[in-house]
């Protein structure tokens, strides 16, 4: 099912992954038709829906597509339109992170995703909204402009990968590249009936990813199907030198993992605190729907408590607020993004002016509080506390997957809100992250696959698992996605 | 309150034998290059990049930590130092930190110097491994005179290591023995060549009486740190003495003008708001890799001068002079084995070669290739044969340090001792006719011989040998004497 | 607690400076984000946990010491061509 915007030609513009390769494969000249289609719907409702920052001219997509033809490299992803998040480094391409800071930053160099998109046939198509530095779960904290959610022009679409959820739901892209440091492809992914992925922390490179919480971040696809998701996976993972965190494995075959019948009879928890009060009930109906198909199929169901898991929102605020801090301090115009004249004033000056006018409010927000909690004879009290808790809440993972193989929760315990809903409100905007945040904390991989609809609103389910268990999460992904047809 | 005198240091010495940065591909070697040539993603801070250590760091750190008998660490951690600054890329540094659990290479340890013939111990505190940064200059030459800076990233990342002592020092003159022991122990390591401009830099805190401590930073030698201190010894004191107080601050050592000044630079020490740096998991250090840098460590200068001084006869003062640096104990070892004669060799080296480099302020390694060993064996030579007089020897030295002249194209140039009695016979009835009266005084006046030697040497232009010419004028005297 | 003075504090050490309409929604939101983040320390937790920093739990990367690439086009990335002196990056004095 897709949102009104997919509808033109939906054959065409909602093609998957491997559709589109094999009809490019057949029929080269078929891509340049694809290529137009996009557009048109790009031309028709991008104004509104405001999903991406960058799109490249469609002249340019096309001699794209002309220099890969006659390659004859044409590689899993053949003909792929990416839409990737605007703080992903694109050589050539304006890389804002959705900031006045970076506004006309072009980066002279590729995120090493980039480079493996590209060698495997993908065509990048532009650069999509997001909250500024990846700070936010709603996409209302661009710099520049909201993103719409395609299902309902008055609700976000999530964040803080919003405009890359937007664009793949609303047909705008064949799939898309997001990032995930507390939820921000999930969060985005069920907001807009998307399946999106964030990997095992270390299995795809963050070469080139713009940092904001180094020990959480990591790239994902999302894509409209659970395989074009799985096709991404393969393309973008495996060990990068260039990331002194990357993982020294190679990709795995993902694609074989999505298939309509489960390859284990795998035994499933859900955490009690995840699904307790707090979650709107129509999301929990949705959410019992599912579990109820998934044990049709055989596979088991079980609560657990987890206690622990009611710190993780604070946990992960100080480390991800510290990180931020620290990781945004390079930002003082002398060498790249937003300039101020510097003869005849102390640098101390000049960079409180680049800064002051740089960044928006929620990233000066994040970044004082990540100064206080790393300040002198707090450092205990916040940053190592919490990092000793993230320890306790590691070991509660490790335990509950000793005896069960994956676990599922509602990926928000809400609806998508309305714009301007949460947005002013900290406590409530943090809130949406709920479920999402305790997954980063301990490095594991989750995904967020639709799992139904409320008044035409899609509902996200959170299928998570151990480290490097993508393919069976994959698996269970497919038999929702089977079961929502 | 007595005035004792309370010093340790900071020495920042780069990894020169590094062929790249610490975290990054680029060039260690960044001097002489066009400013911003020298750069990357990685080390210019650009968003996105990440840092990837060097493999051979790691054994370099290690093999000084072995040197200075410092207790490795298990792991290798890496931390962010916060502070804004132009020359800082990312607005902090990777470095290293002693607390919270987070440890740097290498703790403890010590180096034996040698004042005055006594032995010292100083103690080590703590090694650390972090990266430089980079330079800034001035467009008008001078800070005050310019309106903006300038930067120059090529130094940015090049691999620094900390090495921290205990306050142990009681005089600049220790302080400058440690740092030439260090240099020295450092080249013999092969980790860093300290000649480099640059290569090595330290800050030194003193503190006198038990008043407040005083960081100076930014000195660049051996000597500087010698002088650097004394003229702070005397700053202080003058304070003092005319009823004021010394307060903490941070001073920077001027050595054009040889003072110390205040630092206008904030210091905000304690708000670094350290944190292990989370793009850079900790790297154990393996007890097999220790083992096998122990077991090729190269000899260190405390080690070799006691082998050179019995294997070559010449005494522990000249060869604890010339391990002070690897580069001049080569070039005695190697010459001495070409051409035999080491005691002479030594000399030659301590004595002369090292003053002309130093008077006129001439690198260690151009003084090399003008002293070669090659030139230095003929030199030798002609001494053992007799065709230089020690006198001349001197001066053969002197003039191919500074001259760059071979001491063939000198014998050729005639300017050889003249040994040939004959020659100076007559040159000696020369003088004698020239100056009567001076005879007469000899006659009279053995002590007045000078004059007349002094004469004969003038004529022949200090090519006469002077003991020669002392015996032949004496036997002269005599003879007239009898007359 | 003095919320404004904090701010202050971190304004300078962090050199961020809130505009006008930024203060009064920051000094409001401040006291509950900070309750929000002090409840770590409703859990006691042992001495002697080990922090956990990171989630990357396999051989950290290496680089070999050999030379990588050309140099960067610092014109490039700074683009603006008054940023640029004779191949220097032009910055504010430090005195």
């Amino acid at each position: 099912m897709f949102p009104p915007q997919c509808s033109q030609n939906s054959l065409i513009s909602s093609l998957s992954i491997r559709a589109l390769r094999e009809k490019v494969r057949e029929d080269p000249d078929f891509l340049f038709s694809y290529i137009e289609e996009i557009y048109k719907v790009i031309e028709k409702h991008e104004h509104q829906l405001r999903a991406y920052i960058t799109v490249r001219p469609k002249e340019e997509v096309l001699r794209d597509a002309e220099a890969l033809l006659k390659s004859n490299n044409l590689g899993p992803l053949a003909g792929a339109l990416i839409a990737v998040k605007d703080n992903i480094s694109t050589s050539g391409i304006r890389t804002t992170c959705a900031s006045r800071m970076l506004e006309s930053y072009i980066p002279p160099y590729d995120a090493t995703v980039i480079t493996r998109i590209k060698n495997a046939g993908g065509i990048i198509i532009g650069k999509t909204n997001m909250d500024e530095f990846a700070m936010g779960s709603t996409t209302e904290n661009s710099a520049f402009y909201p993103t719409l959610n395609p299902w309902d022009l008055e609700r976000v679409p999530g964040g803080s990968s919003g405009g890359s959820a937007a664009a793949v739901a609303a047909c705008e892209a064949t799939a898309a590249l997001g990032s995930d440091t507390g939820g921000s492809i999930r969060l985005p992914a069920a907001y807009t009936g998307t399946v999106g992925l964030k990997p095992t922390y270390g299995l795809v490179s963050r070469y080139g990813l713009v940092a904001y919480a180094s020990s959480l971040d990591q790239i994902g696809p999302i894509g409209r199907y659970v395989e074009d998701v799985a096709i991404m996976l393969e393309v973008i993972s495996g060990h990068d030198p260039k990331d002194s965190t990357s993982l020294k494995v190679a990709a795995k075959d993902y694609g074989s993992y999505v298939v309509d019948r489960p390859i284990k009879t795998y035994r499933i928890a859900v955490i009690e605190e995840m699904v307790e009060e707090g979650v709107d009930r129509e999301v929990m109906a949705v959410f019992n729907k599912t579990l109820e198909r998934l044990e049709s199929y055989g596979l088991s169901v079980e609560f657990r408590k987890m206690p622990i898991i009611r710190y993780s929102l604070p946990v992960y605020y100080i480390i991800a607020m510290a990180e931020a801090s620290s990781n945004l301090a390079r930002y003082d115009g002398l060498r790249y993004g937003l300039a101020q004249e510097v003869e005849g004033r102390l640098w101390t000056e000049v960079y409180k002016r680049v800064r002051s006018m740089g960044f928006g409010k929620e990233v000066k927000r994040r970044i004082l509080l990540g100064t206080y909690v790393l300040s002198e004879g707090l450092y205990e009290g916040y940053y190592l506390k919490a990092a000793k808790v993230r320890r306790l809440l590691y070991e509660e993972f490790m335990r509950l997957f000793k005896e069960f193989d994956l676990a599922l929760s509602p990926t928000s315990p809400i609806l998508p809100p309305r714009l301007g809903e949460v947005i002013d409100d900290p406590l409530k905007l943090y809130s949406l992250d709920v479920n999402t945040v305790p997954i980063n904390l301990a490095g594991l991989p989750a995904l967020s696959v639709p799992g139904g609809f409320i008044r035409g609103l899609p509902v996200g389910i959170q299928v998570f698992g151990p480290h490097f268990s993508e393919g069976w999460l994959l698996n269970v992904a497919r038999l929702i996605e089977v079961a929502g047809k | 309150m007595s005035d004792e005198v309370v010093i340790g240091l900071e020495v920042h010495v780069q990894i020169t034998s590094l062929r790249t940065k610490l975290f990054c591909g680029c060039s260690s070697n960044y001097r002489d290059r066009p400013p911003n040539t020298n750069v990357c993603p990685v080390c210019l801070g650009l968003p996105g990049v990440l840092p990837v250590l060097n493999e051979k760091a790691i054994e370099k750190a290690v093999a000084v930590a072995l040197a200075l008998n410092s207790k490795i660490s298990e792991k290798i951690v890496f931390v962010r130092k916060h502070y804004f600054y132009p020359d800082l890329p990312k607005n902090y540094q990777i470095s290293q930190y002693d607390r919270y659990g987070l440890v740097p290479v290498a703790t403890g340890g010590r180096v034996v110097i040698d004042v005055g013939g006594l032995s010292k111990t100083v103690r080590i505190r703590r090694i650390n491994i972090e990266e430089d940064t980079g330079r800034i200059v001035y467009p008008e030459k001078t800070v005050l005179g310019s309106k903006y800076a300038l930067i120059d990233y090529n130094r940015a990342g090049v691999a620094l290591l900390e090495i921290v002592t205990e306050p142990d020092f009681r005089s600049p003159r220790e302080a400058r023995i440690f740092l030439e022991k260090l240099a020295s122990i450092l080249e013999h390591l092969d980790v860093a060549d300290t000649s480099l401009e640059g290569a090595m830099r330290a800050d030194a805190n003193i503190s006198i009486g038990g008043r407040a401590r005083v960081e100076i930073k930014n000195i660049g030698s051996p000597r500087d740190l010698e002088k650097a201190l004394s003229y702070e010894i005397t700053r202080q004191l003058n304070i003092v003495k005319s009823g004021g107080t010394i307060e903490r601050e941070t001073r920077h050592w001027i050595k054009e003008r040889g003072m110390t000044v205040p630092s206008r630079a904030k210091e905000l020490e304690g708000e670094y708001r350290y944190f292990p740096d989370p793009d850079l998991p900790p790297i154990p250090i393996s007890k097999e890799l220790i083992e096998r840098v122990a077991s090729s460590l190269p000899e260190l200068p405390d080690s070799r001068a006691k082998r050179i001084a019995k294997e070559y006869g010449i005494g522990d003062y000249m060869a604890s002079v010339l391990v002070l640096n690897k580069r001049l104990c080569d070039h005695f070892e190697h010459t001495a084995r070409t051409c035999g004669n080491p005691k002479l060799i030594s000399s030659i080296l301590v004595n002369e070669f090292l003053r002309w480099l130093d008077e006129a302020d001439i690198p260690l390694s151009t003084g090399i290739l003008r002293l070669s060993a090659d030139r230095l064996c003929k030199l030798v030579q002609y001494f053992e044969k007799g065709i230089v007089s020690i006198k001349l020897l001197k001066e053969y030295v002197r003039l191919a340090v500074l001259e760059d002249k071979d001491p063939d194209d000198l014998v050729r140039q005639g300017i050889t001792t003249i040994g040939e009695e004959e020659e100076l016979e007559r040159i000696v009835t020369e003088v004698f006719e020239e100056n009567p009266k001076a005879v007469s005084d000899a006659l009279r006046d053995p002590k007045a011989i000078n004059f007349l030697v002094g004469q004969v040497m003038r004529k022949t232009k200090g090519r006469a040998d002077p003991k020669i010419v002392n015996e032949i004028i004496r036997k002269r005297l005599v003879e007239y004497g009898s007359k | 607690m003095d919320w404004n003075k904090l701010v202050k504090h971190l304004s300078d050490l962090a050199l961020v400076d809130l505009q006008e309409d930024e203060i009064e929604p920051l000094l409001r939101d401040l006291e509950k984000i900070i309750k929000m983040i002090n409840a770590v320390n409703e859990l006691t937790v042992a001495e002697d946990i080990e922090p956990l920093y990171t989630t990357f739990f396999g051989d950290v990367n290496l680089r070999d010491d050999a030379e990588v690439g050309e140099s960067t086009d610092i014109e490039k990335v700074c683009a603006v061509r008054e940023r640029i002196e004779n191949g220097y990056v032009k910055s504010p004095r430090t005195l």
